[in-house]
């Protein structure tokens, strides 16, 4: 067997996104090509621009990874490494000798031609087959880059990470490695943003996750719509930017011709002129009341997150497609067969809606009321002027080349579709019909009007598309979901008892300290015993619901147990203290979820 | 005698610290400290003839070491980092380190 078959065999069962290489006959570049170390070792070698680059060492390439690899840090726990460059593997093996077993390597390859090189000329499949070892090409599986940073680095570990560069990447791809490094740094940043949302919508998250489980056998996943639009009907997608009350209107002759996909902000501008959108996207658990008033709205099929405002789920009367779940929700997903597609959705529901545009494999991709700017002083369709806190004032190139003024969260949006427009396959057109507001570089600027003449002359029915799609839950998967739920209740009676007991073995340590009967041994071993507790909650099913809820305390506890403490009395003190606070959080935390699942419970008996 | 024994061990040393400089693509740095090194290669070279001229059973072919120091400074001028590192790691420092043993031996 080739190392080619052996190689392909091995990418295409682990489902690394790489299969679209495989498609086309790529021909092999001869600039590409292996030669033999004077150790034997097969070496890469690369012809660009007049200048031969011998990617390793002509003696020793094994001991010149090794030197090279020691200047990194690996004993972090739950480290994320990402590597600029794949090579010929060699590089790459170095670091997994290094890495802890619960590291993660990431590797992104800049060039097709050389990872096709690679799988041709060299056995990489002791690196394909490492669970924590994955390969991403640029403009390939870029969606899989961003889920696996997305998945992968969290608060917790966000400043556990390596980002390095394979030897001459950096001067064969300049560009490039600019681009790799931007998105790297902009996921440090949207990780800590992440992490404040978190910590203050967490509980919310939670009551809506509980409260869509009833509304699950009327569910699906936004994977059953996979197919369903042809590649060459337009996806427009409709956002809540001032400019939106100019070329409303216009999106009426788009209706059956293109997708239209409405942010949830923009939903009453279109009810209000009986312009129905084929979807109605919603991700922000905060979103005001207003957008849903509508009673249209519940009749629009609807992409969402489980953890979307409460309520949205429960009362939509049309379809109702999940999107981006925490694993909660993704297990009981699992559990009926199927699976919630992670679509990233760039921290805004328009973002979002571009993303699932892109999942759909849409070619025309074309944004309406997308100013991420303001006009004068109106943030929004219909004359509105939200009023929000500005840092400082922010002023970008606007769609005419003059400047416009605007806000930090909008100019990170824009930033990420940037991104993502420099890596879309060349066949697929992004283009900005707003008629106003930023310039997203990498659209196409242009009239609504001139996009629907030339973009929408196909009929297409979504809606007839969309009642075809069979149910998540049949009647007999019924009872999955309820054992579903009740597991979780019962989870919730068992952690009472638990969340009692710690909380009285901190109120008594609490007072021993307070009375100066000092007992490091004893201290220590009761805090080995909550420790072990924390870990036998990981097991739970409904572990992830707790963690969400009690995540900001533990946010701000982490804070406090940072700061340096006089002597080990006030260690266990605070340790203690802030385990206290926790369990009675959770104690509270389980009761509201108790009731909610037997709420769901009494609703899905009743179903059946 | 010893001194010179002393100044190949430390240019040896040299020889591979700059080498791994280099081999962790380090190369301002790397290249900087091969550009000081070149000047004590070339004062060692010349003591290496002096030594020769008194006693001519100094085995060392220094013609065969300059010709591996003009490789490595086209190398550097080629930017060729790896190449670079390689000359200074297989090829310069064992040549040292075998005049520096066959001195141990003779001393």
């Amino acid at each position: 067997m080739s190392y080619f078959t052996k190689n392909k065999e091995i990418i295409q069962n682990r489902n690394i996104k790489l299969d679209a290489l495989f498609d086309d006959e790529i021909p092999l570049d001869d600039k590409i090509y292996s030669a033999v170390a004077k150790d034997g070792t097969p070496i890469m070698i690369i012809e660009h621009n007049n200048s031969i680059y011998r990617m390793n060492s002509l003696y020793n390439p094994i001991q010149e990874t090794k030197f090279w690899v020691s200047q990194y840090d690996f004993s972090k726990e739950n480290m994320v490494i990402s590597l600029f460059g794949l090579g010929n593997g060699q590089f790459v093996r170095s670091i997994i000798d290094e890495m802890k077993e619960d590291a993660h390597l990431i590797i992104v390859e800049p060039s097709k031609e050389i990872f096709l090189s690679a799988i041709h000329e060299y056995d990489m499949s002791d690196i394909l087959l490492r669970k924590n070892v994955f390969i991403t090409v640029m403009g390939v599986n870029d969606e899989f880059w961003s889920y696996l940073l997305n998945a992968t680095i969290k608060w917790e570990n966000v400043y556990n990470q390596i980002v390095c560069t394979h030897p001459y990447y950096s001067r064969l791809f300049q560009n490039e490695l600019r681009i790799f490094n931007e998105r790297i740094s902009r996921n440090y940043e949207s990780v800590s943003i992440d992490r404040n949302t978190e910590a203050h919508f967490g509980p919310k998250y939670v009551k809506a996750m509980i409260d869509c489980l009833h509304s699950y056998p009327k569910i699906n996943s936004m994977i059953d719509c996979k197919n369903i639009v042809p590649s060459d009907i337009p996806g427009i997608i409709i956002a809540a930017g001032p400019s939106l009350d100019k070329n409303i209107e216009e999106l009426r002759s788009a209706k059956g011709k293109a997708v239209l996909f409405a942010t949830d902000r923009a939903l009453p501008a279109l009810l209000e002129r009986c312009i129905i959108p084929d979807f109605v996207v919603t991700v922000d658990p905060d979103k005001p009341d207003a957008c849903f008033a509508d009673e249209k709205s519940r009749t629009i099929p609807l992409i969402c997150t489980a953890h979307s405002k409460l309520g949205v789920i429960s009362n939509h009367e049309s379809r109702i497609f999940l999107i981006s779940c925490y694993d909660y929700i993704n297990n009981l997903a699992n559990k009926l067969g199927s699976s919630i597609p992670y679509i990233d959705t760039g921290a805004s529901v328009a973002t979002t809606a571009f993303s699932i545009c892109l999942y759909l494999g849409l070619k025309n991709i074309i944004f309406v009321g997308q100013d991420l700017a303001f006009k004068g002083s109106v943030t929004h369709a219909g004359g509105e002027e939200e009023k929000v806190y500005l840092d400082d004032e922010i002023y970008v190139e606007g769609i005419d080349g003059k400047i416009v003024k605007t806000r930090f969260d909008w100019e990170r949006f824009r930033l990420w579709y940037e991104d993502r427009i420099k890596y879309l396959p060349e066949d697929v057109k992004v283009i900005d019909a707003t008629e106003g507001g930023a310039l997203i570089h990498g659209t196409k600027v242009m009239t609504l009007h001139d996009v629907v003449e030339r973009y929408c002359n196909q009929q297409f029915d979504v809606a007839k598309e969309i009642e075809n799609i069979p149910y998540l839950c049949t009647n007999e998967k019924l009872s999955i979901i309820k054992d579903y739920v009740s597991c979780g209740l019962n989870e919730c009676n068992s952690l009472v008892e638990i969340a009692r007991n710690i909380n009285n073995l901190c109120k008594s340590t609490l007072t021993k300290i307070k009375r100066k009967q000092i007992n490091f041994k004893k201290f220590e071993t009761d805090h080995k015993k909550i420790k072990k507790t924390n870990e036998s909650l990981q097991k739970l099913t409904i572990f992830q619901l707790i963690d969400l809820s009690v995540f900001k305390t533990t946010v701000e506890k982490h804070k406090e147990v940072n700061t340096k403490l006089k002597n080990e009395v006030d260690v266990y003190h605070q340790i203690f203290t802030i385990y206290q606070e926790i369990y009675d959080q959770m104690l509270q935390l389980v009761s509201d979820m108790k009731e909610n699942f037997e709420k769901q419970l009494d609703i899905l008996n009743k179903l059946s | 005698m010893e001194e010179l024994k002393k100044s190949i061990t430390d240019i040896a040393k040299k020889l591979k610290a700059v080498a791994i400089k280099l081999y962790q693509m380090k190369e301002s740095e790397g290249y900087s400290d091969f550009a000081e090194l070149i000047g004590e290669m070339s004062q060692l070279v010349s003591t290496i003839y002096v030594v020769k001229s008194q006693s001519n059973e100094l085995m060392f072919h220094e013609t065969e070491f300059l010709q591996k120091l003009t490789l490595a400074v086209k190398a550097l001028e080629d930017r060729d980092t790896i190449m670079l590192a390689d000359i200074l790691y297989y090829e310069l420092k064992p040549q040292l380190l075998d005049l520096r043993n066959y001195l141990e031996m003779t001393n």
